[in-house]
């Protein structure tokens, strides 16, 4: 994947980070875009980043997603820090507002994704410590489950029923007022 | 909803899904790499327990009650979930069996009435007290034995109860009249999950001339009373009608001080000992009016009387640091705002703050409306028509943990 060049990152062009997945494919990155992994941030502080980080976890189709969204959120963030010096408050909110319309933008886009995609996501910014990725991610998934009956639910995740017709007639008597 | 149909037309049926050849090879991958801690294959959805924490605590609590019968795995994840629930105010318990939902449908209903408590043969006749955390304090009534007071503790989220016996306080003989009687025994009820899963009732006794003679502390760990010594309470009375507030441990109560004539704010600890008098703003040209707690903060309001008497107007307090005794004016407002009229003597009163949100009610006693008041906003609104004004209002917290302190299911 690209290196970095662009004049936004020109502080951090030096320090560049690999990161290898699980199939072996080498990422190189910014230290600006590797650290909004906190445990890649952490590896860095250690020091045992030479060589290349390597990630058993995650997949070069999905350490390619990760490494996008982080780009993205790397140059909103820079980029707003170095505003704020130049503009005045009102130039300041606009470019501020701007930026913000085009991140939702970016994640909307970047969530169009399928359900196994999603998931490796999660699995993929629960292990990497990617806070923003996280909340970005779980919030997706509740907000396609919080509609749905039970049976839709152990449908769309093949999960098995496991509790007695009793059990759950009880359950559901108790929380019969959640169905309506 | 856009986002859902392209998910779901870019994906092969739902069934299928779990089988995605793809999504299994990765899954097999992460259980090799031995790096994350309890995959929750029982649960089902392919995801660690803290990813899947985090979409649960995303849920509304209508969804995360109906997804319990999903399956074993999601009954006890829900119910984890359900005992980290921030405290939400879902509305206000008063009168006799009347609730005030804010929420309404969103939270498991309540039976207001407690109808199922009251059918119970060893229940006589419950009057509503107060609450703390999502526990409610009944008076209990025995009429074949009506000089001693008991006491019910209940958790209408679980439908949990427990009786506390009568902690050994008779009112003199002369007291006959059972509301005085009520009066007399000024009692709280402390919980806090945070620090114990054990309830404590802390009781005040007066005698008829309103002075307190004894105070007592029943534990519910130990099922036992214990009384105290009662040389610092000696000449005054707690104001019971300005509420409470109970902050960090420690249980606050307006004290009218006989000696000196004035009100004091008393911190009161687990033993029913005084553990810090607070002074509160506006001592000079004031009246305290109510106590409550709002965003971990004690707060407090005093009321103003114009020239004639009529109180016009009341003044909110933060108490924001008690290190420097800082009270900080929060905001004012006037029964001409609340209500649309001057006010005659009392007509409205202060029922609660909101925990969490700068908002405070209040209620007419004789149109008998409940408001709420915006102090961001500064907007009133219209919450509902009580059904009665006499009796205590208190704000109800669900709390939807079973408790070992509360044994029987109603």
């Amino acid at each position: 994947m690209a290196s970095a060049g662009s004049g936004d990152e020109k502080a951090a062009a030096a320090a560049m980070i690999t990161l290898i997945s699980s199939d072996n494919e080498k990422f190189e990155v910014t230290e600006a875009t590797a650290t909004l992994s906190q445990t890649i941030r952490h590896m860095i502080e250690d020091g045992c980043t030479d060589g290349g980080v390597p990630l058993p976890n995650v997949t070069s189709k999905i350490l390619a997603r990760v490494i996008e969204y982080c780009k993205k959120h790397a140059t909103a963030a820079a980029g707003e820090e170095g505003s704020s010096s130049s503009f005045s408050d009102a130039a300041f909110l606009e470019v501020d507002r701007a930026f913000l319309e085009e991140l939702e933008e970016f994640d909307d886009a970047f969530l169009e994704v399928d359900r196994a995609t999603l998931f490796d996501l999660i699995l993929a910014a629960n292990y990497l410590d990617i806070k923003g990725l996280l909340n970005l991610t779980c919030q997706k998934v509740a907000d396609s489950v919080k509609g749905k009956t039970p049976e839709q639910i152990r449908e769309m995740y093949n999960i098995v029923n496991d509790l007695t017709p009793e059990e759950e007639a009880e359950i559901r008597r108790e929380t019969q007022w959640a169905f309506e | 909803m856009a986002l859902q149909g392209a998910e779901e037309g870019s994906h092969p049926p739902a069934a299928a899904a779990a089988v995605d050849p793809d999504h299994l090879l990765l899954s097999a991958q992460w259980e090799c790499g031995g790096r994350h801690r309890g995959r929750s294959a029982v649960v089902g959805i392919g995801l660690p327990d803290d990813p899947l924490l985090e979409i649960l605590s995303r849920l509304p609590v209508k969804s995360l009650f109906r997804f319990k019968c999903v399956s074993k795995a999601w009954f006890g994840f829900i119910a984890d979930r359900l005992s980290k629930i921030p405290q939400t105010l879902q509305g206000f318990f008063y009168g006799h069996g009347h609730f005030i939902d804010l929420l309404g449908g969103s939270m498991p209903p309540v039976d207001s009435s407690f109808s199922s408590l009251e059918k119970l043969p060893e229940i006589e006749e419950i009057i509503l007290l107060n609450s703390c955390n999502g526990l409610v304090l009944f008076l209990h009534r025995r009429y074949s034995d009506a000089q001693t007071l008991g006491y019910i503790v209940c958790n209408p989220a679980t439908k949990e109860w427990v009786a506390v016996p009568n902690s050994g306080w008779t009112p003199g003989e002369s007291d006959e009249d059972y509301t005085l009687r009520d009066l007399l025994a000024a009692t709280y009820l402390i919980f806090d999950p945070a620090v114990s899963s054990w309830f404590k009732l802390v009781q005040f006794c007066h005698d008829s001339g309103n002075n307190i003679v004894q105070v007592h502390t029943y534990s519910s760990e130990s099922a036992a009373w214990s009384s105290r010594a009662v040389e610092c309470w000696l000449r005054e009375s707690i104001r019971t009608w300005v509420g409470s507030a109970y902050i960090n441990g420690i249980l606050h109560l307006t004290v009218y001080c006989c000696s000196d004539d004035r009100d004091v704010i008393v911190a009161v600890d687990r033993e029913g000992g005084k553990s810090r008098i607070i002074r509160w703003p506006e001592e000079e040209n004031g009246e305290l009016v109510f106590l409550g707690q709002s965003q971990g903060h004690l707060h407090c309001m005093s009321g103003h009387r114009d020239w004639s008497g009529m109180m016009t107007k009341r003044s909110i307090w933060v108490f924001e640091d008690y290190g420097t005794e800082q009270w900080i004016l929060k905001d004012s407002v006037s029964s001409l705002q609340l209500f649309g009229e001057s006010s005659f003597c009392f007509p409205d009163s202060a029922i609660a703050i909101h925990p969490t949100h700068n908002m405070v009610f209040f209620a007419h006693r004789f149109s008998k409306k409940l408001v709420s008041y915006d102090m961001d906003s500064k907007e009133v609104s219209a919450v509902c028509t009580l059904e009665t004004c006499t009796g205590p209002i208190t704000p109800y917290f669900p709390y939807f943990v079973e408790s070992i302190a509360l044994a029987k299911k109603h």
